[in-house]
């Protein structure tokens, strides 16, 4: 047992060191404290930064997907109708994102605002790229003795067939597949089932003479790029 | 003393740690978005050649993704906004714009029966 072993069974030291540590104790609370509530206010400032109108930014990204994915407005996938979305309402973005209800709203497409609710002038926006486009109409008469193949894709296609005297057109094919028949003759306007997944070549199926002609009428989608923002604020 | 100090690195470790933390991933999700607006345009084109759709095209063969390249970049270019670049990578190359190192990049890729089609873009 050495003389510090000794000294420290001891009630009281006798140098004074309880008051000195008492001090320090002091210093060190301070200290310690100040260091903490500053450490705190960093905390405090990280969060504030990290929560920035993230309610804002989800229901301005929603909408935005929404708008973009919306069938009510799609020409077909992929593609919104320019006049669906320029004919926006304020109420069709509440239907389509229930989360704008109470919010500022304001939706442009290629800058020009087509839905705008309240001001959003501090909101978020969010902007999406995105196909708007329309349905051309492109006619075309051809003779029924020869093979046509349609210089854009489309799903909508209508054949006005006027077959000459002594002709029977007794069935239409697309891509050698028969899609129109009739044994007795097929005359008139026809709605033709072609595929907008690959590129169709419309032909015909004659008995007797090889005379007359049909009128190829396609609804290709003419669709561009445009930029779609929405912008949502309290 | 020693016992105040050791306290003070702990909460001050505690502090930088939230100081450090990442700044909000905004700017990559608006990247995001971007590509995977330029793969949905990708989808919704018919190509130039056969098949369905451009992004199955470019994903086909390489025949097909040398002929689809050139009007996929030019469509890609005219839609995507001025201030955003991309590159598309196929299983048979890639083609856009060469990517600059250091950028803060989007990423969106949409897998064909044919394979793997990576967009990637960035504010030039």
């Amino acid at each position: 047992m050495n003389a510090d072993c000794r000294r420290s069974r001891g009630s009281v030291p006798r140098d004074g060191r309880g008051q000195a540590n008492l001090a320090a104790v002091a210093a060190s609370v301070v200290v310690l404290v100040t260091v903490t509530v500053l450490a705190v206010a960093i905390a405090e400032g990280a969060m504030v930064d990290a929560n920035r109108d993230p309610a804002d930014r989800r229901v301005a990204a929603t909408a935005a997907d929404r708008l973009v994915d919306a069938e009510s407005l799609a020409l077909r996938e992929g593609v919104l109708n320019r006049s669906a979305v320029e004919t926006l309402t304020a109420a069709d973005v509440d239907r389509l994102a229930p989360l704008t209800g109470d919010r500022s709203i304001r939706v442009a497409l290629d800058g020009e605002t087509v839905v705008e609710r309240g001001d959003p002038a501090g909101g978020v926006t969010v902007r999406r790229t995105v196909l708007v486009g329309f349905r051309d109409r492109r006619s075309r008469t051809v003779a029924l003795s020869e093979a046509t193949t349609l210089a854009a894709r489309t799903d909508r296609l209508t054949a006005d067939l006027d077959p000459g005297p002594n002709t029977t057109v007794e069935a239409v094919r697309v891509n050698d597949r028969i899609v129109l028949r009739d044994a007795d003759g097929l005359a008139g306007r026809h709605g033709v089932p072609v595929s907008r997944y690959a590129n169709a070549t419309v032909t015909f199926d004659l008995s007797g003479n090889s005379t007359g002609t049909a009128t190829l009428i396609a609804r290709p989608t003419n669709a561009s790029g445009a930029d779609l923002a929405v912008t949502v604020g309290d | 003393m020693v016992e105040a100090a050791i306290g003070v690195v702990l909460v001050l470790s505690v502090a930088t740690s939230f100081a450090l933390a990442p700044a909000a991933p905004d700017e990559t999700a608006r990247l995001d978005a971007h590509a995977a607006d330029a793969i949905a345009v990708l989808r919704a084109d018919a190509p130039v050649g056969a098949g369905a759709t451009r992004l199955t095209a470019l994903t086909r063969s390489a025949t097909a993704e040398r002929r689809e390249q050139a009007p996929a970049r030019s469509r890609l270019a005219s839609v995507l906004p001025d201030t955003v670049a991309f590159r598309v990578r196929t299983p048979y190359g890639s083609f856009g714009d060469p990517r600059p190192p250091g950028a803060t990049v989007g990423v969106a890729s949409a897998t064909t029966h044919h394979g793997r089609l990576t967009v990637r873009v960035w504010y030039a």
